[in-house]
């Protein structure tokens, strides 16, 4: 197990290096001079010197790179062109906001997914089943960023119940972390977005549950447990489904990967003030050290999720404890 | 479940490659009323069948020219996507050793890239073009595919007809390609389909940010313009109708996977 | 005579398939004795998984039972829905499966899986019940420290016997042993007979073993019934189906086993061809295509029950000529020329 964690760490590493050293090829390939992607005219003077000395701009490339390397290791992007402070500062506040609105929302979505899954799976045969298994294929064939519009059209617009976007209404200013993240009025704003996206990635979970609980539903030791005088109920929710996670373990690091392009849309769409829409207007006006920045985090993020996803699917999994 | 799959597909590709020359209208033409005013957000008629845009076009025209781009996108990068993790998956399943490791090292990194956040600053770099938007698409999607051959190929490996075959002479790469090949080819047929619905669901995801090809209507593209617009809840006709074609268009060539995928695995279906 | 603690009164069950219904067990009925032991005897494909499917109840969705009573301390069983059948399953009526491999949840440990029956059926601890499991690997053989293992941990042979305790935790008065030895080498397999026989002695229980392996009954039950393409064609107590068998393919079968009363010079005879299609059966006597002595009559009509002794019955049409055919059936040609 401890040899199964260090390479998982290892190649982690070695994936977050590869990201980093893509990034500096892709903004020396930009068009005109190559210091653009550090320096901006929008700078002051003295801040453009002090970059200029620390990036080594003038020196040659292979340096460049090296100094890069570190500086992005250490978490240093540079100074935001737009709004003129050091562009970590602007991408660690958007990171909090983005995860506030990711776990929520994937934790339900798990959640959901898993058990609907695994009702269905148990009535299979039934309306219901039907319904709800060709509903999720259905559902989750829209892409995100169009059924979110939906929602929002569905519960903002047309029925007013919540509001159609941001975090919190303008206006309102929130004192420390308690206010923030615990207030009616987060709660209000999250409830939209972490919905949909809830309902809409746990549609995977919830179909590859079904699926795997249909194997397991017709093995051997799911006809001794009934055997042994079990309640249909613990037959399908202890022994069934538990034995049938494997592959929703599996499935998590691939989930993470489509939700964090799923989140860069989902906060596009409602106006959520977090790291994908950071990235996305930070590239659309330019602005190079924080779509670095910003990029990289997330690249990070789903890194970790993979990690993560490994661990879980190790502790599930006795077979891969106990060799 | 295929079938039903399979005649969507059929009913989209007609009106993909004929559709533009049956839409009643130019899609990017603006559309004068009898007065001279231009057509503005006009609600489903019966000269406008799905109402027109901001800009006063004919979304019925978009929607039909929308179709040819989602098919060329979406086969082109599933044709690339499987191309590419079929070699990987056979040359690393077969071959073992430090190739496969290399290979493997090589999955795993790509792997992790997150496409759409990439995709973006790649684009921003490079010029916003469909082809492009393709390479990027293809270059990085490749993994799961060559991922599951790969373990195809290893059990393969091992089977009595690879051994009849080495003993008769053959060369790897010959027994690779003419004997192994075949027998994964279903496989990258079911990821071929997948990877259709996801390089349209992606490259709409990539319009809809604004990155799209500005010269090529595609789904994306569409939404992207109600979104700008900020009328999008105003004009529900604008944005529902190519949302609505990308979900049968996914939904379809997934069941199509997924039918296939179920006639080669008798378990899953339910016995 | 006092009532058997089960009886199976013409039972008729099967598969619903995508050609037309399979009946398993075409008419069925047999009687397990109050601390007695009854062995089921046939090949594969006879049926006789799916009686003890049908006893316990845990079958897939598309096998029913169509008719019959199965009579379990004269409760009949087959009107029961799973909630009233649980009050049964684990506790009085309990069954050692067939797949040693299988039967187990990989997820759970051993020491788990076997303490579940006993947490749900008595109000015990999780202490106590633990106790109890460990007690009960000791007594199977299997060392007592291994309860926090899981089962891919074990061998297959070690794994039945975690299945051997599982279904003797609670003492239940029927034991359904459905080729509970199958994978198994011979040791092993005395072994754990002679578990089984220690506990009937102990707590009086019976027990339903159903095998192809006729030596097994012979050694361990005291009344056995043949099976054959759904129906059982011959019996009675073991002693007199062995030494005094009816029924053609009871011969048969006798030829099949070494262990069983021959010389050892003698090769094994085998009985050609296979069962009937269950699908469609045939009107007449169901072995006829394969009984070296059969008339037109036995095929054209279906022969019934007779008993030939007392406590010993047969299906055939033929049981008076019962002293020609036991001299025949001893020869390998009799059997060869219906190849």
């Amino acid at each position: 197990m401890r040899r199964y964690l260090v390479n998982r760490l290892g190649l982690a590493a070695l994936t977050v290096l590869f990201l980093a050293s893509v990034m500096f090829i892709l903004f020396r390939m930009l068009p005109g001079d190559p210091t653009m992607t550090v320096l901006s005219p929008a700078l002051d003077r003295e801040v453009q010197e002090e970059l200029r000395r620390k990036f080594g701009l003038d020196r040659p490339l292979i340096e460049q790179y090296v100094i890069y390397m570190k500086s992005t290791l250490l978490g240093d992007f540079g100074v935001s062109f737009q709004h003129r402070v050091s562009a970590v500062t602007v991408i660690a506040e958007r990171l909090w906001n983005t995860l506030a609105l990711m776990v929520p929302s994937l934790v339900l979505a798990y959640l959901i997914g898993v058990l609907v899954g695994a009702y269905i799976a148990w009535k299979r045969g039934t309306k219901l089943e039907e319904v709800v298994t060709v509903g999720a294929m259905a559902f989750r064939s829209g892409p995100i960023f169009w059924v979110a519009m939906l929602f929002v059209f569905a519960f903002s617009v047309k029925v007013p119940l919540f509001p159609s976007g941001h975090m919190r209404t303008p206006g309102y200013v929130a004192e420390g972390i308690l206010a923030t993240f615990f207030s009616l009025d987060f709660l209000l704003h999250l409830t939209l977005p972490m919905t949909c996206m809830a309902i809409y990635y746990g549609c995977y979970p919830l179909l590859i549950m079904r699926t795997s609980m249909l194997e397991v539903l017709g093995e051997d030791f799911i006809d001794l447990a009934k055997a042994k005088g079990l309640s249909e109920l613990k037959v399908v929710f202890k022994h069934a489904m538990r034995a049938s996670l494997l592959p929703i373990a599996t499935s998590v690091s691939l989930l993470g990967a489509y939700s964090v392009a799923g989140s860069v849309l989902v906060e596009m769409v409602f106006s959520w003030p977090g790291l994908g829409r950071l990235m996305v207007t930070a590239v659309l006006d330019s602005d190079y050290p924080v779509a670095q920045g910003a990029f990289l985090l997330i690249g990070v993020l789903v890194i970790l999720g993979n990690l993560l996803a490994d661990l879980l699917y190790g502790a599930l999994d006795p077979r891969v404890r106990y060799r | 479940m295929g079938l039903s799959g399979i005649i969507i597909i059929l009913v989209f590709s007609v009106v993909g490659l004929l559709g533009p020359w049956f839409a009643p209208y130019q899609p990017m033409e603006r559309q004068y009323d009898e007065t001279g005013g231009l057509k503005r957000l006009n609600p489903p008629s019966s000269e406008h069948w799905l109402g027109t845009t901001l800009y006063g076009r004919d979304i019925l025209s978009q929607v039909i020219v929308g179709t040819r781009s989602a098919f060329l996108v979406g086969l082109l990068t599933a044709t690339f996507v499987a191309i590419i993790g079929l070699n990987v998956g056979l040359i690393s399943g077969y071959y073992g050793g430090w190739v496969d490791n290399l290979l493997m090292r090589l999955t795993d990194i790509v792997g992790s890239v997150p496409i759409l956040p990439f995709a973006i600053v790649a684009l921003s770099v490079l010029t916003r073009n469909i082809w492009w938007i393709i390479g990027v698409m293809s270059i990085l999607y490749w993994t799961t595919t060559a991922r599951v051959i790969r373990s195809q190929v290893l059990s393969l490996r091992e089977r009595p007809f690879v051994d009849a075959a080495r003993l008769s002479g053959t060369n790897d790469l010959r027994l690779l390609y003419k004997h192994i090949a075949p027998n994964v080819l279903p496989q990258a047929f079911v990821h071929g389909a997948f990877a259709v619905s996801w390089a349209i669901t992606t490259e709409a995801s990539i319009a809809f940010l604004g990155f799209g090809d500005p010269y090529s209507i595609s789904w994306g593209t569409i939404i992207y313009d109600v979104f700008t617009s900020m009328v999008m809840y105003r004009a529900w006709w604008w944005f529902l109708p190519p949302g609505i074609c990308i979900m049968l268009v996914v939904m379809s060539f997934y069941f199509v996977g997924r039918a296939y995928e179920e006639v080669a695995d008798p378990r899953l279906r339910g016995l | 005579m006092a009532t058997p603690l089960l009886q199976v009164i013409d039972l008729r069950a099967g598969y619903r398939s995508d050609i037309g219904f399979v009946r398993a067990v075409d008419g069925v009925s047999l009687e397990v004795p109050e601390g007695g032991s009854l062995g089921l005897v046939g090949e594969s494909g006879c049926g006789k998984s799916s009686v003890v499917k049908s006893i316990i109840k845990v079958f897939p969705k598309s096998f029913r039972i169509e008719s019959g009573q199965i009579e379990f301390r004269g409760t009949d069983l087959v009107p029961l829905d799973y909630e009233q059948m649980r009050h049964w399953r684990g506790k009085e009526i309990s069954l050692i499966p067939q797949s040693a491999m299988n039967a187990l949840n990989p997820v759970y440990t051993v020491g788990y899986q076997v303490a579940e029956v006993i947490l749900e059926h008595e109000r015990v601890s999780r202490g106590q019940a633990m106790n109890r499991v460990r007690q009960l690997f000791e007594w199977v053989g299997i060392d007592p420290d291994r309860t926090g293992q899981y089962p891919h941990q074990f061998s297959g042979g070690m794994r039945q016997r975690v299945n051997i305790a599982l279904a003797l935790a609670l003492e239940p008065a029927l034991v359904i042993a459905d080729e509970p030895t199958t994978a198994l080498d011979v040791v092993v397999q005395d072994q754990i007979f002679g578990k089984m026989r220690e506990m009937q002695d102990r707590t009086g229980a019976s027990m339903l073993l159903v095998t192809h392996d006729i030596s097994l009954v012979s050694e361990n039950c005291d009344t056995m019934a043949v099976m054959y393409a759904g129906q059982i064609v011959e019996y009675s107590d073991v002693r007199g189906v062995l030494a005094r068998p009816f029924h053609p393919y009871t011969l048969g079968l006798k030829n099949a086993f070494p262990s069983v009363d021959r010389s050892r010079n003698e090769a094994l005879i085998s009985i050609p061809k296979a069962p009937p299609s269950l699908l469609h059966p045939p009107e007449g006597c169901r072995f006829a295509p394969r009984c070296p002595f059969a008339t037109d009559r036995c095929v054209q009509e279906a022969p019934v029950s007779i008993e030939v002794e007392r406590g010993h019955f047969v299906s055939c049409h033929h049981v008076g000529d019962i002293d020609r055919m036991r001299e025949a059936a001893e020869k390998a040609e009799t059997w060869a020329a219906r190849e």
